[in-house]
């Protein structure tokens, strides 16, 4: 609301104003006898109407101050004045200018002018001087050709740039829009529109032969770093932290003997590493069996070989009171071998099931949470490979057929030269009033075929971007 | 009061050149009724050129003070603030506030010939740009999510610059809007100054928006900027652009033509191609 009430003030100023006076003198001059300059000026007995305040201020004397509330319509008169000021300088200077030109021309062409004139030949060119022959320059008819002029030319791309254009400027809005965004956006456009070249296909072949071969890495076997010594790593912390924690348990929780499954099944409290859970929970239950039992020293004896520890596994559900120790180096060197036979052994026994077992084996479902997604991203990436595979073939494909049409697009465009060549030259003759001899009108006639049949081609050929359904 | 006496100053010299310039128009009305007698004399078009030419330097001298007064009153404005006086408006009063500083803008008329500088109409501020405090802004903020239940919606607000620092590129800036958010830091790329001047349809009409650009215009009784298309160019210096604001309540996406200032048109700010 707000700036519509500024729009009305404004349709005041330009009743009254500026505009009543722009405006007025066309009217003068459509009447040939007293032609009026159209110069943009407000008349100072205009004043009153057109600009209030700035004729209240002249009331005053110039020694006195400004109310200040008159400032914000002041500014706008003043603006207003200035505005107009200004077009009035360049009207003046474009009717300077072209009265200087026109002074010049006359002078270049006064002998030889009147005479053509006088022969009778209405050339178009013969117009704007009739009126330099005595008329007023700052007369309406002038200016319009003028205009005129300028709007004709105006597709060539030196008017955006140019000032000379300022000549005519004494009516702005026929003036065309100096404005530079167009060419930035088409600059910006053209390297996707440029005809495309071999060089483009050959990068597109690069592109191609690139993507045949495997289309994703491959998943490489795990190094000796995750199989071997990481595992040994673990076990060296376990042997620190495993040992206080099967201490502690010993007395309050396994008091039963032969609790093999209770055992089993509390294997995840504890320490898990190389020797796993189940080698664990092995030697915690032995222990137990020691304290709990009448306190014989059967755990002395030793057995280092793997043979043995596989005879030992066999008496566990019997509470056998055959006790395998193993020294700490041996269970670092065959830690994986023991805890997977241990595993395979329970399995056997049907103490444990096979889908319990695997997963107690947590390391194991470390390795397999990785690979999985290592295999999830390498399958999305075998997909996104194909698919861009296929749109590189497309693409060549397109790109080859482009190549064809442009190639008969410029064998058009050749003929097209050579037939307005031809054109030229028939103009010419016409002019000098000379028939064509027989060749000519054959080669013509051979040229505008070829033409036809050219155009046909290209007809016949798609355009490659209506094609390209992946675009869109 | 400095500011006080400093305005007085200007009122009375825009008082006397008001004299000054009606003395060179009534002069310069002889010649071009001279002219309108007999036009085609050069001597008197070149006389009437001088008078022109003295009339617009008045012109410019008088409308130069009327901005010095305008800037003094800014400042002082500023300084209260930086103070600590916090300037309490209704909404109606900001909304008048703004509809006059987008009349008082400066209005630009260049001199034949003369390239029309960044932030005038149209024109884009160079890249390199940086907006001094006080100067007004579009800014580019988070809408949080009390306000707009929920979802985080990004709003382009009229601000003021308070301050800019240039080692983090960041500006701090004050909504005009005091009931949201007062102040936002904000990064240089999410500022768009407004123009500083108002470009002259008369003289300078490619300084303006063509019709049917797309365009970030200040929605009429709100401060902020939304997305417009140019439907008409103002004719005049006082006229209002008349934009179609997107609108997806309308049928046909637009809503019905509205005024909005040149101050309050800004190009929309590209964004970086994804």
């Amino acid at each position: 609301m707000a700036e519509k009430g500024s729009g009305k003030r404004f349709s005041h100023t330009k009743g009254k104003g500026s505009g009543k006076v722009m405006s007025k003198p066309s009217p003068e001059s459509l009447d040939p006898s007293s032609p009026a300059p159209h110069i943009p000026h407000i008349k100072c007995q205009d004043n009153a109407d057109a600009l209030p305040k700035y004729y209240s201020a002249l009331t005053r004397s110039a020694n006195s101050e400004l109310p200040p509330d008159d400032l914000e319509p002041i500014q706008s008169e003043l603006e207003a004045l200035l505005s107009t000021v200004a077009l009035r300088y360049r009207v003046l200077k474009s009717e300077l200018e072209s009265s200087d030109s026109r002074r010049t021309k006359h002078l270049d062409r006064a002998p030889i002018s009147p005479d053509k004139r006088r022969r009778g030949a209405p050339s178009s060119s013969g117009k704007p001087r009739k009126f330099s022959s005595g008329n007023s320059p700052l007369n309406h008819p002038p200016n319009k050709i003028s205009k005129l002029k300028t709007s004709s030319v105006s597709p060539a791309p030196s008017q955006h740039t140019d000032d000379s254009s300022d000549v005519s400027l004494h009516n702005p809005k026929n003036l065309y829009h100096r404005n530079d965004t167009p060419n930035k956006f088409w600059l910006s456009i053209e390297p996707y529109t440029v005809p495309i070249t071999q060089e483009d296909i050959r990068l597109l072949d690069g592109l191609l032969e690139e993507y045949s071969g495997t289309l994703a890495p491959q998943i490489p076997e795990l190094g000796p770093h995750y199989t071997t010594q990481w595992g040994i790593e673990e076990h060296k912390e376990e042997q620190d932290v495993g040992h206080p924690q099967i201490k502690g348990k010993k007395t309050s929780n396994f008091q039963q003997n032969g609790d093999v499954m209770r055992v089993l099944r509390n294997s995840k409290k504890m320490g898990d590493g190389i020797t796993g859970p189940f080698t664990q929970r092995l030697v915690s239950a032995l222990m137990e069996e020691n304290m709990i039992g009448d306190g014989h020293s059967t755990a002395t004896a030793t057995t280092t070989s793997t043979e043995n520890s596989n005879s030992s596994l066999e008496n566990i559900p019997n509470n056998t009171n055959m006790v395998h120790t193993r020294s700490a180096a041996n269970l670092l060197k065959n830690g994986i071998a023991a805890e997977r036979r241990i595993r395979k052994e329970l399995i056997e026994q049907g103490i444990l099931e096979a889908k319990d077992a695997v997963p107690s084996g947590e390391r194991q479902d470390d390795v397999d949470e990785v690979l999985m997604e290592i295999q999830r991203v390498r399958s999305d990436l075998m997909a996104i490979a194909e698919s861009n595979t296929s749109q590189l073939a497309t693409l060549k494909e397109v790109a080859l057929n482009e190549i064809k049409r442009l190639e008969i697009k410029k064998k058009l465009d050749d003929v097209d030269h050579e037939i307005i060549e031809h054109h030229k030259r028939i103009q010419l003759a016409k002019q000098k009033g000379r028939s064509l001899p027989k060749s000519e009108r054959d080669e013509i006639l051979r040229l505008t075929e070829k033409q036809k049949k050219l155009s046909h081609e290209l007809d016949c050929l798609n355009v490659p971007g209506y094609t390209l359904s992946f675009l869109t | 009061m400095q500011g006080q006496t400093k305005i007085q100053e200007r009122l009375r010299g825009i008082q006397s050149l008001i004299h000054d310039i009606e003395e060179v128009r009534s002069a310069g009305e002889v010649t071009i009724g001279k002219l309108s007698h007999s036009p085609n004399q050069t001597d008197i078009i070149k006389q009437a050129m001088q008078e022109a030419e003295k009339e617009e330097r008045l012109i410019r001298q008088a409308l130069a003070k009327i901005h010095e007064i305008h800037s003094i009153r800014n400042e002082s404005r500023i300084q209260a603030r930086n103070s600590g006086q916090k300037e309490m408006l209704r909404k109606g009063q900001l909304m008048k506030i703004l509809q006059i500083s987008a009349s008082t803008l400066p209005l630009f008329i260049s001199k034949p010939g003369e390239k029309i500088p960044p932030l005038v109409g149209c024109i884009p501020a160079s890249p390199d740009y940086t907006a001094k405090p006080g100067d007004m802004v579009a800014a580019l903020t988070k809408v949080s999510a009390m306000d707009k239940g929920g979802s985080d919606e990004e709003n382009w607000i009229m601000a003021e610059v308070i301050s800019y620092a240039h080692h983090t590129q960041k500006y701090e800036v004050h909504d005009i809007d005091e009931e949201q958010k007062p102040r936002h830091i904000l990064s240089k790329r999410r500022i768009i100054p407004l123009p500083l001047f108002r470009a002259n349809p008369e003289t300078d009409a490619h300084a303006l928006f063509p019709k049917g650009t797309v365009v970030m215009a200040l929605y009429p009784q709100t401060t902020c900027f939304y997305k417009a298309i140019i439907n008409e160019l103002p004719a005049t210096a006082k006229q209002d652009y008349e934009v179609l604001f997107e609108d997806s309540t309308y049928s046909n996406g637009y809503s019905d033509p509205m005024y909005v200032a040149q101050r309050y048109v800004i190009s929309i700010k590209q964004k970086k191609s994804s």
